[in-house]
C-alpha cells in the first residue's frame, strides 16, 4: 500500500463495521467516507466484509431453511392496472348500457307502429299448397297449367319456401294469358293453396291482354316485396284455427277434412281429398309456440271497439274491415269513423280477411249487389277455409258454400 | 486450547467514579439485562452491568471527552448499543467458557465461512479462521498480558459484522505481508519488460491540468469522492455501492452523473482561471487522468485498489505489461516513486 495516499491512521474495525452497518452518526460518517475516498485499504476491507456476508457457503454446511415471505396476494399485485381495468371496466359498461337502451327503443318503436303493412298484404304464400291438389281442373285449363299442377301434387315438405314462386309466376304467365277469364270467383282456398301464383293466373286471365300483363307484373312485385307480412298472417290465422280445432276431439279433424273435400267437390268434376293445410302445419307447433304466436299478434294488432285485439285486418280504398279471435267482424267506412260492427253472414269463425280490387269481369255475377266496378272486394275466411266476398264488408256472399 | 486465564479486562473500572455509577439509571440497567437474555448462557446481573459501566466510561456515552452526558443521552447511549453482543465478547474476553460455548455455537460456522468467502479458496480461509480463532482466544501475549480482540469490541455493530471486518483486516495485512516476501527473481522478471513510467508521467504531472483536477477533486463532498473512488478506481458495481451505503442503486447513480459533471465543470473553470481557454481547456479533458500525478495519485489508487490486487493467482505477462505496479515489490515501488518525485 502506498503510504503516501493513505491516511497516517486508520479507522478502527469497530468503526469501519458501524459503517458498513449504517451504524454511525452523520458526523463520524462523514469523516469515514472522507477518509474512504483517499485509502484504497480501507475500501478494500470493507468490501470484502461485505462480500464475506453474503458469500458462497462452505462446503458441507446444511443451513435451516429460510421461512419463505407470504406470497403477495394478486389483487395486491395489480397496482397500477387497477386504472386502466377500471377505465375498460366503465367502457363497457356504457356500451351495454346504451346497447340496451337502443333495443328497448325500437322495441318500443315497433309496438307502437300499426300493423298497416300485414292487413294490406296480400294473400299468404302457402304451405297449404296441398289444398291446390283439390282445385277444380276446368275444361279450359290448358296443359301448361295442368302440368303445373301435376308437380304440385307430388309430395314436398310442409313448408313448401315461398321464394320459389317468382320463378313460377313467370312460367304462369303465358299460361294465365292463354286461359279465359271467369275465374274471379275462385276460391280463396284454391288461392291458399296456390299461393300467389294462382292469385297472378286468374286474375290477369279474366282481363286479358297488355294491361293484364302489366297488372300482374305489378301484382308479383307487391307481392315479392310483402312476401314475409302475408305469411305471418297466414300463419296467424291458421294458428287460430288450429287453436280452435286442436281444442276439440281428434274426430272433428276428420270432419275437417271431409268438409274441405266437399267443397272443392263444389267446384269442379274431380275431387281430390287432400290434407288440409292446418293438419300440415300442426305437427310443426306446439301450443307453447301457438300461445307465444297468438300473444304476439294480439300485440301488434289493432285494438277493436270490443277491446279485443284485431286478429285479421284488410284495407281497401279507404275502408277497412276487421276480425277479433272471436270471430266478430268490424268495418270502418271512412277513414276516422268508428268501427262498426257487422252482424255474422257466414258459418264457422272468420279467422282472416283480405282485400283487393275487383276485377270488372269477374264481378259480373255479383254485379247487382255491387255499388261500381272499382268497389274494392273483401274476402273473407273462417276457420274452416271457407270463403266469403263483400263489396263494402258488411255485405257477404258465400264463395263456397258453406259446408253440410 | 489451553491458555492462561484471562486478567479481567474491567480490573481497571473497578476504581470507577461512584458518582458515574451511580447517575446510570438503576432501573434500565435491570430492564435491559432482561432483554438481552444474557442470562442463558450464564452471564450475571452484577457481571452485565460492570460491563455497561466500563462501556459507558471508556465511551463517554457516545459522547466526546469533555461534555457531560444527561441521563437521556445516557439512557439513548446503551440502548443504541448492540448490549447482547457487547456483553458476549466481553465475557469472552475474560476467559468465560460458558461464553466461548455461546459464542462458537453462534458464529462458530459463520466465521469459517466468512474467511473462505474473503480469501475465495477453501483452505486459506479455514487457515485464516483458526489462527483468528487462535487469537480471539488470547494466545497472543502484550506487555505480559494476554491480549484478546474481543476486548476491543464496544457494540456499536453487530459482533458478527465486526467479526467479518476484522477477518477482512487480517486478510489484507497477510495478503500484503506476503506481498512483500515476493522473490527477487519473481521481481526482476516482471520489472524488466515494463517501462518506466516516470518519464511518461512528468511532462504532465505538474501542469495545471493536474492541479485543476486536485482542486476540482478535492471541492467534492466526501460522499461523491467516494462514490467516484468506488465505482471508477475499485470499479465497484452500483449495487455493491448501494448496499454498502444502505441506498438505492439508482440514487447512486444519480449521485455520480452528478458527481461527475460537477467535477467536469470545476476542472473547467479551474484551467480557465489558470489562463486557458475554454477549447484548449476542453482539449486538455481529453487527457487520460490516469497519467496525472495528483495528490491523490488516482492511477495508483486504481492499482492497489483492484480487486485483482489480493488474488493469489500469479498475472500474466500482458497483465504485468498494463499494470506494472501491480505485483510489484515495496522498493520496486519505492524507486518508482522517488523517481517520479525527482522528474516532477
Amino acid at each position: 500500500m502506498n503510504p503516501i495516499n493513505q491516511s497516517a491512521t486508520h479507522p478502527d474495525t469497530e468503526s469501519l463495521n458501524a459503517f458498513a452497518e449504517q451504524a454511525l452518526p452523520p458526523t463520524e460518517r462523514e469523516q469515514i467516507l472522507a477518509h474512504m475516498a483517499t485509502c484504497g485499504r480501507c475500501r478494500q476491507v470493507v468490501y470484502l466484509a461485505q462480500q464475506a456476508g453474503v458469500g458462497p457457503l462452505e462446503p458441507g454446511v446444511v443451513l435451516p431453511p429460510q421461512p419463505q415471505a407470504p406470497r403477495r396476494s394478486w389483487l395486491t399485485s395489480w397496482h397500477v392496472a387497477w386504472i386502466p381495468a377500471a377505465a375498460l371496466a366503465g367502457l363497457i359498461g356504457f356500451a351495454i348500457l346504451h346497447h340496451s337502451q337502443r333495443v328497448s327503443q325500437e322495441a318500443q318503436m315497433a309496438r307502437n307502429t300499426p300493423p298497416l303493412a300485414a292487413s294490406l298484404a296480400p294473400p299468404p304464400q302457402p304451405n297449404l299448397q296441398t289444398q291446390n291438389k283439390s282445385a277444380p281442373s276446368t275444361a279450359r285449363e290448358d296443359a301448361p297449367l295442368a302440368e303445373e299442377k301435376q308437380a304440385l301434387r307430388k309430395p314436398s315438405p310442409p313448408h313448401v319456401a315461398a321464394p320459389s314462386t317468382p320463378k313460377i309466376l313467370q312460367k304462369d304467365e303465358g299460361a294465365s294469358f292463354g286461359a279465359g277469364g271467369g275465374r274471379a270467383g275462385a276460391s280463396f282456398g284454391n288461392e291458399l293453396a296456390s299461393g300467389r301464383r294462382l292469385d297472378a293466373l286468374q286474375k290477369p286471365s279474366s282481363l286479358g291482354g297488355p294491361m293484364a300483363a302489366n297488372q300482374l307484373q305489378q301484382q308479383n312485385a307487391n307481392a315479392n316485396q310483402q312476401q314475409q307480412s302475408p305469411r305471418q298472417q297466414l300463419n296467424n290465422a291458421s294458428l287460430a284455427a288450429l287453436g280452435s280445432s286442436r281444442t276439440e276431439s281428434s274426430g272433428d279433424k276428420k270432419e275437417t277434412k271431409g268438409v274441405s273435400a266437399d267443397a272443392v267437390s263444389t267446384n269442379g268434376p274431380t275431387p281430390a281429398p287432400a290434407p288440409m293445410a292446418q293438419l300440415e302445419v300442426a305437427p310443426s307447433l306446439t301450443g307453447r309456440n301457438l300461445s307465444t304466436l297468438k300473444a304476439k299478434a294480439a300485440k301488434t294488432a289493432t285494438i277493436l271497439p270490443n277491446g279485443v285485439a284485431a286478429l285479421s285486418i284488410a284495407t281497401a280504398a279507404g275502408r277497412t274491415i276487421a276480425v277479433d279471435p272471436s270471430g266478430n267482424l268490424f268495418v270502418i267506412e271512412s277513414p276516422g269513423s268508428h268501427w262498426i260492427p257487422v252482424s255474422p253472414q257466414w258459418t264457422g269463425r272468420a279467422i282472416f280477411l283480405r282485400a283487393y280490387p275487383m276485377p270488372a269481369a269477374s264481378a259480373g255475377s255479383l254485379a247487382a249487389s255491387s255499388p261500381a266496378p272499382s268497389t274494392p272486394l273483401f274476402e273473407l275466411m273462417n276457420d274452416k277455409i271457407q270463403t266469403w266476398i263483400s263489396f263494402d264488408g258488411k255485405v257477404w256472399q258465400a264463395q263456397t258454400p258453406p259446408a253440410k | 486450547v489451553d491458555a492462561a486465564p484471562l486478567q479481567p479486562a474491567n480490573e481497571s473500572l473497578t476504581a470507577l467514579d461512584s458518582a458515574a455509577v451511580d447517575s446510570i439509571h438503576a432501573t434500565l440497567f435491570a430492564e435491559l439485562w432482561r432483554e438481552c437474555g444474557v442470562a442463558e448462557w450464564g452471564l450475571g446481573r452484577d457481571d452485565f452491568d460492570r460491563i455497561l459501566v466500563a462501556a459507558a466510561v471508556t465511551q463517554n456515552f457516545g459522547l466526546a471527552s469533555a461534555a457531560v452526558a444527561l441521563p437521556d443521552q445516557q439512557k439513548a447511549f446503551f440502548r443504541g448499543l448492540r448490549l447482547p453482543d457487547l456483553a458476549l465478547a466481553k465475557t469472552c474476553a475474560e476467559g468465560n467458557e460458558r461464553a466461548w460455548e455461546h459464542f462458537v455455537q453462534l458464529y462458530g460456522q459463520q466465521l469459517t465461512r466468512a474467511a473462505i468467502a474473503i480469501s475465495g479458496n477453501e483452505t486459506v480461509g479455514r487457515d485464516l479462521a483458526d489462527a483468528f480463532y487462535a487469537e480471539l482466544y488470547g494466545l497472543s501475549e502484550r506487555d505480559g498480558r494476554r491480549r484478546c480482540p474481543l476486548d476491543s469490541y464496544r457494540g456499536r455493530g453487530s459482533l458478527l459484522g465486526w467479526l467479518r471486518t476484522t477477518l477482512a483486516q487480517r486478510y489484507v495485512d497477510h495478503y500484503r505481508k506476503s506481498f512483500r516476501e515476493q522473490s527477487l527473481a519473481d521481481d526482476v522478471e516482471i520489472a524488466s519488460p515494463a517501462p518506466d513510467p516516470a518519464l511518461e508521467i512528468s511532462a504532465i504531472s505538474s501542469g495545471p491540468l493536474a492541479q485543476a483536477i486536485e482542486q476540482s477533486l478535492g471541492s467534492q463532498p466526501p460522499e461523491e469522492q467516494f462514490l467516484m473512488a468506488a465505482y471508477y478506481l475499485d470499479e465497484r458495481t452500483l449495487a455493491q455501492i448501494a448496499s454498502l451505503l444502505g441506498v438505492h442503486e439508482a440514487t447512486i447513480s444519480r449521485r455520480l452523473r452528478r458527481a461527475t459533471d460537477a467535477v467536469r465543470k470545476e476542472v473547467l473553470r479551474n484551467l480557465q482561471r489558470s489562463g486557458m481557454s475554454r477549447r484548449a481547456a476542453e482539449e486538455a479533458l481529453g487527457t487520460d487522468p490516469r497519467d496525472l500525478d495528483v495528490k491523490m495519485d488516482l492511477k495508483k489508487l486504481m492499482q492497489f485498489s483492484l480487486p485483482d490486487s489480493f488474488t493469489e493467482r500469479t498475472p500474466s505477462s500482458e497483465e504485468v505489461t498494463k499494470t506494472p505496479f501491480a505485483n510489484d515489490s515495496l522498493s520496486n515501488q519505492d524507486k518508482l516513486t522517488d523517481n517520479t518525485k525527482a522528474a516532477g
